[in-house]
């Protein structure tokens, strides 16, 4: 699995925006402006012997996720949030006709944070992009999801949170959730708050142990020729769900005050490349998984 | 750091010169000219409820503000004295372990049942004592100077026991607030082991200054204070000192506060300030102002608050994660204050 011209060109982009974005948000002084960089790299195992003529290698999935966010506060109540995310999953391990060799997002991120009751707090996030294998660079995949978030806070100790994730392309346009952070103990958060949900375990100031759960999920768009090349012509231009659970413990590590790394291992207990409207869902069996990830904030 | 620091001096003497607190004004008016209430009903403040509002983030990374408004009975003296006389340990919601009035000048057995409190069976003390115990020279995760960092490291190796620890701990905040009442606001001593030294006083000014119309209402009891500098024609305040053991998210943490009392006309204002504080958060200010009030027959006073905190996990928090911490900053700090409007319920 090669990165193309246009994979490249989406880093070059992404990383372009990086460099010079944080020069002219400092320039804006008269505001506070907040910005958030996060980045996660994921490795999946393989766990079985491979059919012939498919791809053998000691790699089964690369994942890779590059965010920015800048975050300008327009009034009191309200902070605007605009960035650029590019992730991208790399399926070394195709034990399927129908599973695609990669899935990309690139994608722009507009939104707001909110404050509109004394103890609510709302996100809304919509995330325009193009998402697909993008082998060929084509609108079709165009695709806006949206995510609302809300918080209710108890106290200092207790939140509840409240989500919906809405995409027309999805087989499931409207997904909601609901979630908890509670610190139950000196050293212990329940932090139950999707696509994340960790206990959490203070071992100092600066390391924390958590035993934790991640989806990673998605709406794809597949080539115009995607399914003449797998035997499957029903597959050309199809629209997939992709769905990733994994399950480990892990480490997060705040390195410096505005610096966290994070590093856990466990298993990816459950992929799923759902083509809804062909009725084709190839799966996988559970595999070990290793991910590190970086999160700075500005 | 330093012409920061002259700036905001400069800013703030400016501001200072410009204005004085109206006396005998009437309270929602002048409220409204420098609060963030543009409606206040007295009859439901009358009726015990809570009015509060998140303070806009400030450019000050490290600061917060959240105001609020109510009611309790009694005159604007009476609410004064209650403020300095109660006592927060009787109201569990607000983990206070120890609490205690200082004379000025302090004296060391003022500080001598400190120990009493650290029980390291309690998690957020045993916390406070490994960091005293992790504390040297070089490094440590409390708000203090290297040379008091030494200090404690020198004091905790000959004994690490509790009593010992707490003994230490009394002989580090007597200096402090002995430092504290000859020199005030100008001498104190910074938290040396930040990525910058912090100057607790410099944070307060900061957060001020993003508070132009309360710091012109507070002016007159500013200047005294010594919060702003250039008060040397005003007449020096001696205000009310102590010390305190507390939570602070599940933390123990000590504190050194002082609080200010002044008189304007029919109404008073006050100015509570914690000078030093031992950990999780470099220091806060309260600021009220209590106003007589009548309706409907019902008589008593009108408090509005004004609180400012910085802390060192704001600095890089993000939009959210800082409206976030607003909110909670006032919902615990609503804690208090329904404490305290219980506290007028018992004799």
């Amino acid at each position: 699995m090669k990165y193309g011209c246009y994979q490249k060109g989406i880093m070059v982009s992404l990383l372009a925006a990086l460099l010079v974005l944080p020069a002219r948000v400092s320039n804006a002084e008269s505001i506070p402006v907040f910005q958030e960089f996060d980045a996660t790299q994921g490795l999946v195992g393989r766990s079985r012997t491979l059919r012939d003529n498919l791809h053998v290698g000691p790699v089964g999935e690369l994942n890779s996720d590059l965010k920015y966010v800048v975050s300008p506060q327009i009034s009191k109540d309200l902070l605007l949030r605009v960035g650029a995310e590019w992730q991208r999953f790399s399926f070394l391990d195709r034990q399927h006709a129908a599973q695609p060799d990669s899935l990309q997002q690139a994608n722009g991120i507009l939104g707001l944070d909110y404050q509109f009751a004394e103890q609510w707090l709302m996100r809304a996030e919509l995330q325009p992009g193009l998402y697909g294998d993008l082998d060929q660079f084509s609108w079709r995949s165009f695709d806006a999801p949206l995510k609302l978030g809300f918080a209710y806070l108890v106290d200092a100790d207790l939140q509840w949170f409240f989500g919906l994730r809405v995409d027309v392309r999805s087989q499931y346009p409207v997904f909601p959730a609901a979630g908890v952070r509670w610190k139950f103990a000196d050293l212990w958060t329940l932090d139950m708050v999707l696509p994340n949900p960790r206990l959490e375990y203070d071992v100092s100031d600066k390391l924390q142990a958590y035993l934790g759960a991640a989806i990673l999920a998605g709406t794809y768009r597949v080539g115009d020729h995607y399914g003449d090349e797998r035997g499957l012509p029903q597959l050309n231009r199809a629209w997939l769900d992709y769905a990733e659970f994994r399950l480990g413990p892990g480490f997060s590590w705040k390195a410096r005050p505005n610096l966290t790394l994070e590093a856990e291992a466990g298993y990816v207990l459950y992929r799923s490349w759902d083509f809804f409207d062909q009725h084709v869902n190839p799966t996988s069996r559970p595999l070990p998984s290793l991910q590190f990830a970086l999160h700075a904030r500005f | 750091m330093r012409w920061l620091s002259v700036t905001l001096m400069i800013c703030f003497c400016f501001l200072m010169s410009l204005a004085a607190p109206a006396q005998g004004a009437d309270p929602l008016a002048g409220l409204k000219q420098f609060g963030d209430f543009p409606k206040i009903d007295i009859k439901r403040l009358l009726d015990g409820e809570i009015f509060s509002q998140r303070g806009p983030l400030m450019k000050f990374p490290n600061g917060i503000s959240s105001q609020m408004i109510f009611a309790v009975p009694g005159t604007p003296a009476e609410v004064v004295k209650r403020l300095q006389n109660w006592d927060s340990k009787r109201c569990p919601s607000l983990r206070v372990y120890a609490s205690q009035a200082l004379g000025s000048p302090c004296e060391p057995k003022e500080f001598g049942s400190l120990y009493q409190y650290l029980d390291p069976s309690l998690r957020p003390v045993r916390w406070f004592l490994d960091q005293t115990k992790a504390t040297s020279g070089k490094s440590s995760p409390l708000n203090l100077t290297q040379i008091e960092a030494l200090e404690l490291e020198r004091c905790v190796a000959k004994d690490a026991s509790p009593k010992n620890v707490g003994s230490c701990w009394s002989n580090l905040l007597f200096a402090r607030a002995s430092a504290f009442q000859r020199n005030g606001f100008s001498k104190m001593p910074s938290y040396d082991f930040e990525l910058n030294p912090v100057d607790p006083a410099l944070h307060l000014r900061s957060m001020l200054l993003e508070q132009a119309g309360i710091s012109l209402e507070f002016a007159p009891l500013l200047q005294r204070a010594g919060l702003v500098r250039g008060s040397a024609e005003v007449p020096p305040m001696v205000p009310a000192y102590y010390w305190r053991l507390f939570q602070a998210d599940h933390h123990a943490t000590l504190s050194l506060g002082a609080a200010y009392d002044l008189g304007v006309g029919d109404h008073f204002q006050r100015i509570e300030v914690e000078y030093y504080v031992s950990g999780t958060y470099y220091t806060s200010a309260t600021l009220y102002e209590i106003w007589p009030i009548s309706e409907g027959g019902r008589t008593g006073s009108l408090v509005w608050c004004d609180v400012l905190c910085s802390a060192p996990s704001l600095r890089f928090a993000s939009g959210i994660e800082r409206l976030a911490s607003g909110v909670i900053m006032l919902l615990e700090f609503k804690k208090m204050v329904h404490c305290f409007q219980d506290s007028f319920k018992m004799p």
